[in-house]
């Protein structure tokens, strides 16, 4: 009389998702790991020096946690938040007063300021172990890309609520824009780019005005924040992180002397 | 195993011969040149304890009987292993000299595995000479000592068939087969029974069980209970935590506030409606007409819900044709709701209407009723005039 979890173990739609036996025995072990989507991004065996949390503090994999976090409380929070200057600033209100599960807002929040926290203190255990050294270095790129794409994604979300401290916050940090080099109205070499005595680069087509999509923080800002902050630049990071994650184990494993 | 194939028959002759004669047979194995079977078996006679490393099995089986009278533990354990290494069963000839050392008395482990065999040689009766290549690769050499295993004859090939073994070679896949009864009985040599305790080894059961745990002892039991039980309700937590977001998930996907129009609302008094008016006011916003016709000759007022039964467009009122005309595909209802052209299978639905506590007439939208079924012949779905 097999028991139950004989016959689930049997049957073909559990042996159509598992290829292999349970991994009892150090080739299930490692078939198990290869043949799992999920499980593939670990290597089959690591050094145990490399995985000590001492070592690695954990960092990038909680980075990434909390990169899964902010995904899932994100989308909830799309549910409700509409970005529109009739709707945003009273969305944000009404989803702490009035939806159910209120916390999903605060949750989004304090787990942007982790991830940037996490994020830094990883770059920084990556500094203090070397990691960053050949053959690495290319790991060490894609990851600055990320720390960047981290800022981004809090910068982007800042201007969501739409209350002042959001307006004025994207307001003076847009602002830097206006003196970037050639690409800003205000930055040096912006009136060497002049046609006739026309200038080319002025605050309606330089690179802020890109960024807002206006003059000022506008409606249109928020529109575009919110694609960037929801669509974008989660996409550009999904791919890097993924990537990340592949040259590490491509470039030696997890930390440690190679 | 590979050695008895090339058994000769002169060989074979000479065990049986020497089982049979016991002791006194001696080295008459002819030399028959170059084989080396024939000149272990000699040696076996000569010094039995190298018989189970050097010996193959036949004359392992063959040389125990020949000196069972004064068998040792050493040669006890040379004929447990001659017979593993042979795997099969040994002749019947042989199963009946060990049945007679069995009756003299043998507890040893030898003696033990013979009994076995003289029981399994009894079953097989007189069609052992069929019966024993279907127990073991060995057996037909030892079985059949006048015939080599090429020459076995057709009934003992036969029967052979019918007993549903395979006789002749080995292939490597039926080797796990066919060597288990050798691996049986090899666990069935019994292990003498270990000598008791020296008093000095036997522990003393002590009054007090806590003096018995030292410090070190206590401290690691406590951790382990710690742990085990922290491990657990760690677990245990998680998974509530697990079951309690998922629960406050599925009630955050349901909407505390609507922004959609509410389904009850009030549409003015009776009395402003004249009879045959279709007041498309609360169209737009609510998805209702406010009738006050006549159905069936009665005259009353009622809400039709302004989706048509066809396919769900928003028909149109045409107070030129007095008809409601889905646009869609062509659908027509009379004033009263009744289809009357079109594909729609059946007529307008109406919404519940009743005159509210303050004369006004108030629509329902959670309540819809059917002519086909006949509802509109509810109180709720009209208000007579």
């Amino acid at each position: 009389m097999p028991s139950l979890s004989e016959i689930i173990r049997e049957s073909q739609i559990w042996k159509s998702i598992f290829r292999h036996p349970m991994p009892v025995d150090r080739r299930n072990r490692i078939v198990v790991m290869l043949t799992n989507f999920f499980l593939h991004l670990h290597p089959v065996s690591a050094k145990k020096q490399g995985i000590a949390l001492s070592y690695t503090w954990c960092m990038g994999g909680v980075t990434f946690f909390l990169f899964l976090i902010e995904t899932i409380t994100g989308v909830l929070l799309m549910f409700y938040y509409r970005p529109t200057l009739e709707w945003a600033y009273s969305d944000i209100l009404a989803l702490r007063d009035v939806t159910s599960l209120g916390l999903m807002r605060e949750l989004h929040r304090w787990g942007a300021h982790a991830m940037v926290i996490t994020v830094w203190l990883h770059m920084y255990r990556v500094f203090l172990t070397g990691s960053y050294k050949p053959p690495r270095e290319f790991n060490w790129v894609v990851g600055v890309i990320l720390l960047l794409l981290t800022l981004l994604l809090s910068f982007t979300g800042y201007l969501l609520p739409w209350d002042q401290l959001a307006i004025w916050a994207i307001t003076v940090g847009s602002n830097m824009a206006r003196a970037h080099p050639v690409l800003g109205h205000e930055g040096p070499g912006a009136a060497l780019l002049t046609v006739d005595g026309i200038d080319m680069i002025t605050n309606a087509s330089d690179a802020r005005f890109g960024l807002l999509g206006a003059r000022f923080v506008g409606e249109e800002t928020l529109n575009r924040f919110y694609v960037l902050h929801c669509v974008a630049i989660p996409l550009a990071a999904s791919l890097l992180i993924a990537i990340h994650f592949w040259r590490v184990r491509k470039d030696g494993g997890i930390s440690g002397p190679l | 195993m590979a050695d008895k194939k090339k058994l000769s028959v002169e060989e074979m002759l000479a065990a049986c011969r020497k089982q049979d004669g016991g002791g006194n047979a001696g080295p008459t194995a002819p030399p028959s040149g170059d084989d080396a079977s024939s000149k272990k078996t000699a040696a076996a006679e000569s010094k039995p304890a190298k018989v189970a490393k050097e010996a193959p099995a036949s004359s392992g089986a063959a040389a125990k009987p020949a000196d069972r009278s004064k068998m040792s533990v050493a040669d006890m354990m040379a004929a447990a292993r001659g017979e593993k290494a042979g795997g099969g069963k040994p002749a019947a000839a042989a199963a009946s000299a060990q049945s007679e050392s069995t009756a003299q008395g043998g507890t040893d482990a030898g003696a033990k595995s013979g009994a076995k065999e003289k029981a399994a040689a009894a079953k097989g009766g007189d069609k052992a000479a069929a019966a024993k290549p279907a127990k073991g690769p060995a057996a037909p050499a030892s079985a059949t000592p006048t015939k080599s295993p090429a020459a076995l004859d057709t009934a003992s090939i036969l029967s052979a068939v019918r007993s549903g073994a395979k006789p002749g070679p080995v292939s490597k896949s039926e080797v796990p087969t066919r060597a288990k009864p050798a691996e049986e009985k090899s666990k069935k040599i019994a292990v003498p029974p270990m000598p008791d305790k020296p008093a000095y080894a036997v522990v003393r059961p002590t009054g007090n069980v806590v003096a018995t745990e030292t410090r070190r002892s206590f401290f690691a039991s406590v951790n382990a209970k710690i742990v085990g039980s922290s491990l657990a309700l760690g677990f245990a937590s998680l998974a509530v935590t697990h079951v309690l977001w998922a629960l406050g998930l599925a009630r955050f996907m349901f909407p505390n506030i609507l922004t959609e129009p509410p389904t009850r609302f009030k549409v003015g008094f009776p009395d402003v409606l004249g009879l045959g008016q279709v007041d498309e006011r609360f169209k737009a916003q609510f998805g209702v007409w406010i009738v006050k016709a006549e159905y069936e000759g009665q005259p009353q007022i009622f809400a039709i819900k302004s989706v048509c039964t066809h396919l769900g467009c928003t028909p149109n009122w045409l107070e030129a044709e007095q008809k409601f005309k889905c646009p869609c595909h062509g659908s027509g209802f009379y004033k009263d709701g009744v289809n009357f052209e079109g594909p729609a299978p059946r007529p307008l639905e109406r919404y519940a209407i009743r005159v509210s506590d303050d004369g006004q007439l108030e629509v329902d939208k959670s309540r819809v009723f059917h002519e086909e079924l006949g509802q509109w012949k509810d109180g709720s779905s009209f208000v007579p005039v």
